[in-house]
């Protein structure tokens, strides 16, 4: 029989999901502390669930528009322009199948084979994979410790004729750290010195700690900016796959034409769902958050404590932890704390080169296990030091 | 300078003279010295004086270094007490916080320790046992950027014993021009081949190049404590300039001793006693691994008097090691010291019954661990 075709062979497989799958095996054996999956441990606000409900007792079960339905493309329209004053319609504003189908249809709209795409290291891994299917070529920016951000001389010196996205992420997955606004500014003007455009993931925008995080949309003067966006990490809503970008319309388009041969269309109860959530009462966000911030300062007093502090991130629900102490691989690291410890932590290496030596410990976990399961991360780094 | 315990060293300087059974060394059991003098270099010692000699070493010495680097000279090479010296200076020359050195791992751990303690970041670059620790050029490729200062490695490799090919070693060249990073390569187990073949040195690949290397390991000679740096004059200068605020000179006996070492018609026989001793131990080894059913798994080493197995047993590296030093007296080295549990580097360059012997009184623990599970 003839092969499987070679590039989704080659593409790796994401470090997180793969120590999820083992926490899930582990916990036959008994319980594990899940510090490795960006997924709130809220439920999904009452209201919410109650529009999911009413939705699908109404008959929403059916195809829609590729685009969206119109009331969540309002909804998000306004959404967009209640968080960073620019007007926004909702013919600029494409619904997609989760933040990750944003970003998916944006690299398959944008690139011809061989572009290359600005990515942050660390990053989130699926900004690669997701390139790299789309037949361009990842090109890592360096986010170093303690501050993990952009440096605008060494994104210059990466740019070449084949450029053609900068991407962003604000507040940052894996680090948690937020552009403040004259970074902001700058990294658009960059872009448009270069003629790029900017592929803005603000799916954590909502939960910053100190202020607001700035949008790119801000200092856009050209519409060369694309902002992802989405529901699952604000209201709790991580199955519901809702994600929408905000871009120029002739862009909104062609990338809605696009999703029809992945998902067809999005899924109706959802949509309405995510309108409810768009909508409805924001006081379940100011909740998540302050216990987001809550919970991070646990991490770090912990962290504090057993001298592996390193920084205080600005927002997301995130903190990467120091492992180079141990000088182990951070998939090994990840996989023998799950065993010896019971915590499952989500290894650096798969967010990037810059982070092979680090672990992601997501704090969207209940305060008891974020002070335990750090604890027991700080035992182990100092049972296992290649130096003490 | 913040500087962290350097773990292995600590670990075994404490232990190596209290176990009965020391298999936690990585070079062959030492050479008296009635083995190395004949009867009239035993009679000439006795007039050797206490004195200081030049403190790059002795022209004589180093020119018989010079010697096993084709082109070179006296000039380009300093001596230094142990090849740990060597790598010390070189780094504290070559190494500002806030750079990056790009290191072999798994690797003696010297490197790592001064790196980080001088503010530097280590970018490890990981030799894997699924590829039988053949070197991942592709991913050094993308570990090297412009801050990359240096790219370490230690060929042959300590603890995996594996060697590295001519066409990997290229590559690395390659890649360091690309960006000017300096390649540091500790060649101190060079010599130590099972096969007899001696490895290529990266003497001559590029012109940042620097080798480390000394008689610890091959020669058998570690209580010499002489090592060198052999490099670009210029460098080799600068590197001798830090050493005057180390350790000043070699000890005289021991650049004496090492001059009688690196004779043509020495060096040969040192090297084949060296050979004799691993090639009678490896298979010792393996035998013994094999009476573990599913114990163990080795990729065997082609260089060093080192074995680097992975075990089955659910347990960790230093709890087993703990127990096989405390129960049995018997000390291996843990891989959790190289940054990879369930490793367990044994020495394989005790004389043959010593180390059965060891290998021996490793079995109670092993077989109260209950059967191995394999992998």
């Amino acid at each position: 029989m003839k092969p499987l075709a070679e590039l989704p062979l080659r593409i790796p497989r994401s470090g997180i999901r793969e120590v999820m799958d083992l926490a899930i095996a582990a916990e036959k054996e008994g319980p594990v502390i899940h510090l490795e999956v960006g997924q709130p441990d809220f439920a999904t606000p009452a209201h919410i669930v109650e529009a999911t409900c009413r939705a699908v007792r109404e008959g929403h079960t059916r195809y829609i528009s590729t685009a969206g339905i119109p009331p969540l493309r309002e909804a998000a329209a306004r959404s967009y322009q209640r968080r960073t004053g620019v007007a926004t319609s909702a013919n600029q504003v494409l619904v997609t199948t989760g933040a990750m189908m944003s970003l998916a249809t944006s690299f398959f709209t944008l690139l011809e084979p061989g572009d290359e795409v600005l990515l942050p290291d660390p990053g989130w891994p699926n900004y690669f994979t997701s390139v790299a299917l789309a037949r361009g070529v990842p090109v890592p920016y360096s986010l170093r410790a303690p501050e993990f951000l952009p440096d605008l001389d060494e994104l210059q010196s990466l740019v070449t004729p084949r450029t053609k996205i900068l991407l962003l992420c604000s507040p940052s997955n894996p680090t948690g750290q937020v552009h403040d606004a004259a970074l902001t500014e700058a990294l658009v003007a960059f872009a448009r010195r270069n003629d790029l455009w900017v592929v803005s993931d603000e799916i954590y925008s909502e939960i910053v700690f100190e202020g607001s995080a700035p949008s790119v949309l801000n200092f856009d003067t050209d519409e060369r900016c694309l902002v992802v966006s989405g529901v699952s990490k604000t209201y709790a809503m991580t199955g519901y796959r809702i994600g929408f970008t905000r871009g120029r319309v002739d862009y909104i388009n062609v990338a809605a034409k696009l999703q029809e041969p992945f998902v067809s269309c999005g899924t109706a109860f959802s949509q309405y769902a995510a309108a409810a959530a768009l909508d409805g009462p924001q006081d379940c966000v100011a909740e998540m958050r302050a216990a987001y911030l809550r919970r991070r300062d646990i991490a770090l007093d912990v962290l504090r404590a057993r001298g592996l502090y390193q920084y205080t991130p600005g927002g997301a629900f995130y903190v990467l932890v120091d492992i180079s102490a141990t000088a182990m691989d951070s998939r090994d690291f990840a996989v023998q704390l799950l065993k010896e410890k019971r915590v499952a932590v989500a290894p650096g290496s798969t967010f990037g080169r810059l982070s092979a030596a680090s672990v992601r410990v997501s704090v969207a976990s209940r305060d008891e296990d974020v002070w335990e399961g750090v604890g027991r991360i700080c035992d182990f780094i100092a049972e296992r030091k290649a130096a003490k | 300078m913040k500087v962290e315990v350097f773990e292995m060293e600590r670990f075994q300087s404490i232990w190596e003279n209290r176990v009965t059974h020391n298999l936690s060394e990585s070079g062959v059991h030492p050479m008296s010295l009635g083995e190395l003098l004949d009867a009239k270099e035993r009679e000439a010692i006795f007039d050797q004086r206490f004195i200081y000699v030049q403190t790059n070493g002795t022209p004589a010495l180093r020119a018989a270094i010079a010697a096993l680097y084709p082109g070179a000279t006296a000039d380009n090479i300093v001596v230094g007490n142990g090849t740990a010296e060597a790598n010390y200076i070189t780094v504290w020359r070559l190494v500002e916080p806030g750079d990056e050195v790009v290191m072999m791992l798994p690797n003696y751990m010297q490197i790592w320790g001064v790196v980080r303690g001088q503010g530097a970041t280590v970018v490890p670059w990981r030799l894997r046992a699924e590829r039988q620790w053949e070197a991942d050029v592709d991913e050094l490729a993308s570990l090297v950027t412009p801050r990359t200062k240096l790219i370490a490695v230690c060929n042959p490799n300590n603890p995996t014993g594996s060697i590295l090919s001519e066409a990997a070693m290229s590559a690395i060249v390659g890649i360091a021009e690309k960006t000017g990073a300096w390649i540091l390569a500790d060649e101190v187990y060079r010599g130590a081949e099972l096969d007899g073949r001696e490895t290529r040195s990266f003497w001559g690949l590029s012109d940042r190049v620097l080798v480390a290397c000394g008689m610890s390991k091959a020669y058998g000679l570690p209580g010499l404590r002489i090592g060198w740096v052999a490099g670009p004059s210029p460098m080799i200068a600068e590197l001798w300039a830090r050493k005057d605020y180390l350790s000043i000179a070699p000890g005289s006996l021991s650049d004496h001793l090492a001059q009688v070492a690196l004779r043509p018609e020495v060096r040969p026989r040192i090297l084949a006693r060296t050979r004799g001793l691993i090639n009678a131990n490896l298979p010792a080894l393996t035998e013994w691994m094999r009476g573990h059913h599913s114990g163990f798994r080795l990729v065997p080493p082609r260089a060093g008097a080192i074995a680097y197995p992975r075990y089955s047993w659910p347990v960790n590296s230093t709890k087993l090691m703990e127990r096989l030093r405390d129960e049995r007296s018997v000390l291996v080295v843990p891989g959790d010291q190289f940054g990879m549990d369930g490793y367990l580097r044994i020495g394989l360059g005790n004389e043959p019954a010593e180390l059965k012997a060891g290998l021996a009184r490793m079995d109670g623990v092993l077989e109260s661990l209950g059967r191995a599970p394999g992998f």
